[in-house]
């Protein structure tokens, strides 16, 4: 007996004990059907007639197919294939072939298929496209679908770069960037779609370069702006798909928040070091960010790429995989990431699921919403603006590099401490200095001497900061932050010094 | 071109909703004792059903509060019959329409909508008209500058179209001689605006019946099973004297049977309320039972049940 999965409207639950889905054996689909209403006696005079033939009104599909077009109750299951009850609506018909809707029509799967009764694909696009017009689950339809699909990428770094790259190779008709950062030397490792000679461009510039290359049929719709509270409403509404390729938090929810309030899907990718995540959040359809992540983190917990590192294959692992999601949405086919947060371990190899679910009391998506518009995200997530630059509590002193220089050459007997990573100190450091990185700080700071001058340092003065909280803690008081760390004596004091 | 003077032959097309002929139903109520089926045949107004009331209402409405103006979008969750009705007087008045419905709605339907000029938004299926209804309401959030959202479920002028128009009509074509209303619950609308009209007018001289499908799992599109659907906010279950519960077949079969012994081609909420005045007519000697006929046949002709037998 092949094992059947029944997909359950809602006006059909509370017959079937409230669930969407649920499992039930047989070859036919009337026998699948005998065995559900078996368990569920009281569906069964919802679905059957007294002489035991399906009502009327009733369709019954088979993966994709309705039964009627079929054997009927007769049709073969196999195990693996999905049976969906659909209640007829307005004349009954669901659209037959692969029409617009056809694939959420069937199986109930969200898509955000657009009107393709318009679109046509010249003798050219027709010949680009071939590989996946021949497959039926693209096919003449879904190429059309890609074609008339408007899908906005936020950032066109680490994960816009792939996303950009193959989303046009794929023939998604418009593509919205929304970056107004500029190509730096240290993005090359990882953000393909820029090359060498694009450094110091604007990254939407060289994207789109990039873009038309690969697909001239493409429309590039350029957002060279931040996105912010006042402008992500009306930037989203026009787009179909929204796929979040950020690195930071107060734009996480901020994409999160206009997606929910737009009714958008938002396909999200993070990584970090040799670790990343994707799902597809859709409020309606499943859980949201802020169902999943309902705070953000303290700031300064969660360290960014800049800070932490990342291998630079792994957006292109993650945005790939986003991006097979974004056309999947397109297409309405297969088995949307929505529900599921995907977790990649690329040291070990290994692809983890877990469930997530919408959060009933969720403030944005849930039954009693308390966010009915977009809020301040960097209050919220408790970074000022300058937060993206070095940080420095206003009442820590700090030396400048020429200043740290003249006191060394002097010889004043000022101890220099840097609280960087080892793979850091052995790319660059300034001579003399002590490494006792910040994690470890706590454990070795018997080390160090509170009757010295301390100047401490790290790449571009954060975590010196945070090394100087903590020291005065432990009773330290002739403290002084590098400013600008080893990042500015590299261009202010030492040129030798390289930069990363 | 030509002058044309002052010349006023014609109407506007919004002139033409409503005043629609009340039908006798005869042969269906010949075996019962002295009783008399009327019913007000709504496919005869501009869109084809009695949507077209609630639509001018609530756009009428719009405009005189100011809500809706010029430029703004009309916005809508329906599977249906007040989607065209807002399509056609969209397209009259010069508004947008923009319609969200659950991707199952039919392909006639779809395309009669997209020659209005209609843009479609389509929802899960499996969701129903729960889900539509719950998809315009965030698209509306989104955006409330845009977009006029009459909410047919949750808008006064729906229920007032049928105070001020359909229930003034059922009493002067039946000089108020009437004993009982009887009308199938969607939005509420037909039922509550005429039934507190009748009550008003005529008290508990007139029983007001409503009609609901049997159970949430039915076929006639339209209808709501108040108990386990959105409830709209203009619904007032108070309002009924009593309320019938018809089985999706029971409705079909009355549908067929007006079509062959009446010549009279109606939908399936039409054969929800005939059946029901039916089942009134059987236990009320003397009855004279008005219903409504919501819209015509035509857009159910792929459904299945006209190949059955009754």
């Amino acid at each position: 007996m092949s094992q059947i999965t029944v997909q359950i409207p809602v006006p059909l639950r509370a017959f079937a004990g409230g669930q969407a889905e649920v499992t039930a054996q047989g070859e036919t689909a009337g026998q699948v059907l005998a065995a559900l209403t078996a368990r569920y006696p009281d569906l069964r005079t919802q679905l059957f007639t007294e002489g035991g033939t399906l009502r009327n009104f009733v369709n019954v599909f088979v993966g994709d197919e309705s039964i009627h077009d079929r054997q009927g109750l007769d049709t073969p299951v196999r195990e693996g294939q999905s049976l969906s009850l659909v209640p007829a609506i307005a004349g009954g018909a669901v659209d037959q072939g692969r029409g617009a809707g056809a694939a959420q029509g069937v199986n109930g799967k969200p898509t955000v298929a657009r009107d393709i009764s318009d679109v046509t694909l010249s003798q050219g696009e027709i010949l680009r496209y071939s590989r996946h017009l021949i497959m039926p689950e693209v096919g003449l339809a879904g190429q059309k679908r890609l074609k008339a699909a408007r899908v906005l990428c936020i950032g066109a770094g680490g994960l816009g770069s792939p996303l950009g790259m193959y989303l046009a190779a794929a023939g998604v008709g418009t593509l919205g960037l929304v970056d107004f950062d500029v190509v730096d030397y240290t993005n090359l490792h990882r953000q393909v779609i820029h090359g060498t000679k694009d450094v110091g461009r604007p990254k939407i510039a060289s994207a789109r370069d990039r873009i038309v290359d690969i697909n001239p049929e493409v429309r590039v719709e350029a957002h060279e702006f931040p996105l912010s509270s006042a402008n992500a409403l009306d930037l989203f509404k026009d787009y179909d798909v929204i796929v979040d390729g950020t690195d930071n938090f107060p734009t996480r929810y901020l994409v999160n928040d206009a997606c929910v309030l737009t009714g958008k899907p938002n396909v999200y990718g993070s990584i970090f070091r040799f670790d990343g995540q994707a799902t597809v959040f859709w409020a309606g359809h499943g859980p949201c960010y802020r169902c999943l992540y309902p705070e953000p983190p303290p700031p300064g917990l969660v360290p960014s790429c800049a800070e932490g590192g990342v291998l630079g294959i792994l957006p292109g692992i993650v945005g790939l995989i986003q991006a097979a999601e974004t056309v999947k949405l397109i297409l309405g086919e297969g088995e949307p990431l929505l529900g599921r947060l995907l977790l990649f371990d690329a040291l070990r190899m290994r692809f983890r699921e877990l469930r997530i679910k919408a959060n009933p009391e969720c403030p944005i998506c849930g039954t009693e919403r308390t966010i009915h518009e977009l809020i301040d995200y960097e209050q919220f997530c408790g970074v000022g603006p300058v937060a993206h630059g070095p940080e420095v509590a206003a009442d820590i002193p700090s030396v400048t590099p020429a200043e740290l220089k003249a006191r060394l050459d002097r010889g004043d007997g000022v101890v220099v401490l840097d609280v960087r990573n080892l793979p850091e100190w052995e790319i660059a450091r300034i001579p003399g200095a002590k490494l006792i990185p910040l994690s470890e700080l706590p454990a070795r700071v018997h080390e160090l001497s509170s009757a010295d001058d301390i100047v401490v340092h790290c790449k571009t003065g954060v975590r010196s900061a945070q090394a100087i909280e903590f020291l005065r803690t432990a009773g330290f008081r002739k403290l002084a932050n590098l400013a600008g760390g080893i990042d500015r004596w590299s261009t202010d004091v030492d040129p030798s010094v390289p930069r990363y | 071109m030509r002058a044309i003077g002052t010349l006023t032959a014609g109407q506007r097309i919004e002139d033409l909703v409503g005043h629609t002929p009340l039908v006798r139903f005869d042969r269906l109520a010949a075996g019962l004792a002295d009783v008399t089926i009327l019913a007000k045949l709504e496919s005869r107004n501009p869109g084809g059903s009695v949507k077209d009331r609630a639509a001018l209402g609530m756009i009428l409405d719009g405009e005189r509060t100011g809500r809706l103006v010029r430029g703004k979008t009309i916005l809508d969750a329906t599977s249906g019959n007040t989607g065209i009705a807002y399509a056609w007087i969209g397209a009259a008045k010069g508004y947008a329409v923009e319609l969200c419905l659950p991707a199952s709605a039919s392909a006639e339907r779809k395309a009669i909508l997209r020659a209005y000029g209609v843009r479609i938004v389509e929802t899960p299926a499996a969701e129903g008209s729960d889900g539509a209804i719950r998809e315009a309401r965030r698209r509306f959030a989104a955006d409330p500058d845009r977009f006029f959202y009459p909410d047919q479920y949750s808008n006064p002028a729906n229920w007032r179209a049928h105070y001020d128009g359909t229930a003034v009509e059922i009493l002067e074509q039946t000089g108020g001689r009437l004993t009982h209303f009887v009308a199938a619950l969607g939005t509420s609308g037909t039922f509550v605006g005429v039934a507190r009209r009748l009550r008003a007018e005529k008290g508990r001289a007139v029983r007001l019946v409503s009609v609901q499908p049997d159970s949430p799992f039915h076929g006639l599109e339209g209808l709501k099973h108040m108990p386990s659907a959105l409830v709209p906010a203009i619904y007032d279950p108070g309002v009924a004297d009593e309320n019938l519960w018809m089985r999706t077949e029971e409705a079909q079969a009355l549908v067929r049977r007006v079509a062959r012994e009446e010549g009279v081609f109606i939908g399936p909420s039409g054969g929800a309320a005939l059946a029901a005045a039916l089942r009134i007519g059987r236990e009320h000697p003397g009855a004279i039972i008005v219903t409504v006929l919501p819209d015509g046949g035509e857009r159910y002709l792929s459904e299945r049940f006209w190949s059955e037998e009754s």
